[in-house]
């Protein structure tokens, strides 16, 4: 409502300009360019406040409905660059520990293979090898530190498509995650409250029946 | 054939010369050894395609409690005269409770039985998303509780044995500093306890991820993540060179049938309930509230310092799970005055479920166990 009458008194401004008349605009209009330009941008200006319209009811709602999908896409995207950044580094750390650890390898190859016993010695230098470059990356800070922002933006991941998804799934009338999480914790709750006053029940009973027996 | 594919230095080939026989001897072989590779290898194939199921857990026992999160098992004496202090087992919520009793010469349980002792174990069933905020609290002060409480009054005692292993341990040490007058002994293997002095792969790890956000996103910690750190725990020498072994000792059916019964217990991971998950990574990997005494469970503050029973705390000196950095110094935040430190030559599961354990560990930890339990 608010808006309508904003509308209005821009109109009633429009026909203020305008000089209260539609002849003379006619004429302007036929005569002056700048007028023209002027009128343009009005409708212009007009239109956005019409687009500006629904901040409540229905129509207010479809659109924050699907502006807070957009948003989500978003969030979604940059959560996908984020974790293929993460990702890059993680495998960076690995191809690299793996290269380093196939030039030992290499470098401890044997001269000859002239028994089975030379590819056993071999196998087992190079499991040596890999073991120790390998052991050494996971005992790193800096892999952990990899290793956990990769599994965080897969969580975040797994967050937006969640939510993106319980979004589209609202026709079915299905509670959502938190509505569930809400009930699982009441009955987590519940179900502590009743093994506690069994507990306390028991007791009581265990010693209802040694003062009887006493 | 292999001097003229390796070696093509002329000097070389000349030195070959005059040997014709033992050239062909050595190719002879070379060749009867890859048709033995061949076989084994196909051997491997079927029996790993024909495994089916694997007999795990064979000492006898029965069911004598069933609720939702756990089994009490109680295992049939088998000797006529058990020590009077009944033992209550608190297995890890990592993987399952058989791996104490994998096969009759490599079980833990089946070796305390032969010893003596009258054996109980809680049996962690697996979480469900309903039990995303089952806790540290409900772990200790219900599930243990009840099952310290169902012991007691089956055997008319008024104090237990507790022994726990790896996570069941640091669970063990929680609940005797919570309700010490139930328990008269406490014998631990390998618990994290002080998790700031452990230098594994695994505490590496949970010192850097986002446990509050591994909650509040999937709940309950999925397997695939416990996959994950298990592969990075001694990736080449255990997680390839295993199955290097297998094919060379597929024709040993003793050796097949241990790798096929590990094989089993490594694979076999529920999920692990997600608030307990989440107080486990925060609260003792990288806040170290256990060994600092300011851990809360449920309304109480965890003070170690308040244990003043008989400890056995035993370690593994090449554990790769938890080190024994890790553990030992339990035995300096109890008060105990009869407290024992024993450490032994191998690693987390060599500790329970090997000859080793078998020859070295359990006598040593019977011999203890019986000295404070008549």
């Amino acid at each position: 409502m608010v808006i309508e009458g904003e509308v209005n008194n821009d109109r009633i401004g429009s026909n203020n300009d305008r000089g209260g008349s539609e002849a003379p605009v006619q004429t302007s209009a036929n005569s002056d360019p700048l007028f023209m330009r002027e009128q343009i941008s009005k409708v212009f200006n007009l239109w956005s406040e019409i687009s500006r319209l629904p901040t409540v009811g229905p129509l207010y709602a479809y659109s924050q409905y699907s502006r807070s999908e957009l948003t989500e896409l978003v969030e979604l995207g940059k959560t996908i660059l984020q974790l293929q950044i993460h990702f890059s580094e993680y495998w960076l750390q690995i191809n690299n520990t793996y290269v380093h650890a196939l030039t030992k390898a290499a470098e401890k190859a044997p001269k000859k293979y002239d028994s089975k016993q030379d590819f056993e010695d071999y196998r087992k230098a190079v499991i040596d090898v890999f073991e120790d470059e390998f052991t050494a990356l996971f005992d790193s800070q800096e892999f952990a530190r990899s290793y956990s922002l990769v599994l965080s933006q897969q969580l975040d991941l797994f967050n937006h498509i969640q939510k993106l998804t319980e979004k589209s799934l609202r026709v079915l009338n299905l509670p959502t995650r938190a509505e569930v999480n809400e009930m699982v914790k009441d009955v987590h709750d519940l179900k502590k409250e009743v093994h506690d006053l069994t507990r306390k029940m028991e007791a009581i009973i265990r010693n209802d029946s040694r003062n009887i027996h006493a | 054939m292999t001097q003229e594919t390796f070696t093509p230095n002329p000097t070389e080939l000349r030195l070959g010369e005059g040997h014709g026989i033992e050239e062909e001897a050595d190719t002879n072989l070379f060749v009867k050894e890859f048709i033995d590779l061949s076989r084994k290898l196909e051997k491997t194939r079927n029996v790993l395609h024909n495994a089916g199921n694997i007999e795990v857990g064979i000492t006898p026992n029965e069911i004598v409690l069933d609720a939702k999160m756990y089994r009490l098992l109680h295992f049939r004496p088998m000797v006529s005269r058990t020590a009077k202090t009944p033992i209550l087992v608190v297995y890890a919520l990592i993987n399952k409770s058989y791996i104490l009793d994998l096969q009759p010469d490599k079980s833990w349980i089946r070796n305390l039985l032969s010893q003596g002792f009258d054996i109980y174990l809680i049996d962690w069933k697996t979480p469900t998303q309903v039990d995303k905020y089952v806790s540290f609290d409900d772990y200790v002060n219900s599930y243990i509780d009840d099952c310290v409480e169902f012991v007691r009054t089956k055997s008319s005692i008024d104090k237990l044995t507790l022994h726990g292993y790896c996570m069941g341990a640091t669970m063990s040490v929680v609940y005797t500093s919570l309700h010490q007058d139930k328990i008269r002994n406490l014998a631990t293997i390998a618990p994290v306890f002080d998790a700031e002095k452990d230098v594994t792969v695994l505490a590496n790890f949970s010192k850097h991820i986002d446990g509050e956000k591994i909650f509040n996103s999937v709940g309950n910690l999925p397997y695939e993540q416990l996959y994950a750190c298990y592969s990075a725990l001694k990736p080449f020498k255990q997680g390839v060179n295993k199955y290097f072994n297998l094919v060379e000792n597929i024709d040993n059916e003793e050796f097949v049938q241990n790798f096929l019964r590990i094989e089993k217990w490594l694979y076999d991971t529920p999920p692990i309930a997600g608030e307990t998950f989440r107080q486990w990574v925060v609260d003792i990997y990288q806040k170290n509230l256990l060994a600092a005494n300011e851990m809360r469970i449920g309304n109480e503050v965890v003070d170690l310092s308040k244990i003043q029973i008989p400890l056995l705390n035993i370690v593994a000196e090449e554990d790769h799970l938890v080190s024994p950095q890790c553990s030992a110094p339990l035995n300096d935040a109890v008060s105990s005055l009869d407290k024992r430190l024993m450490r032994f030559h191998t690693g987390h599961v060599g500790l329970i479920a090997s000859s080793y354990s078998q020859n070295n560990v359990l006598p040593k930890v019977g011999q203890w166990i019986k000295a404070r339990s008549q």
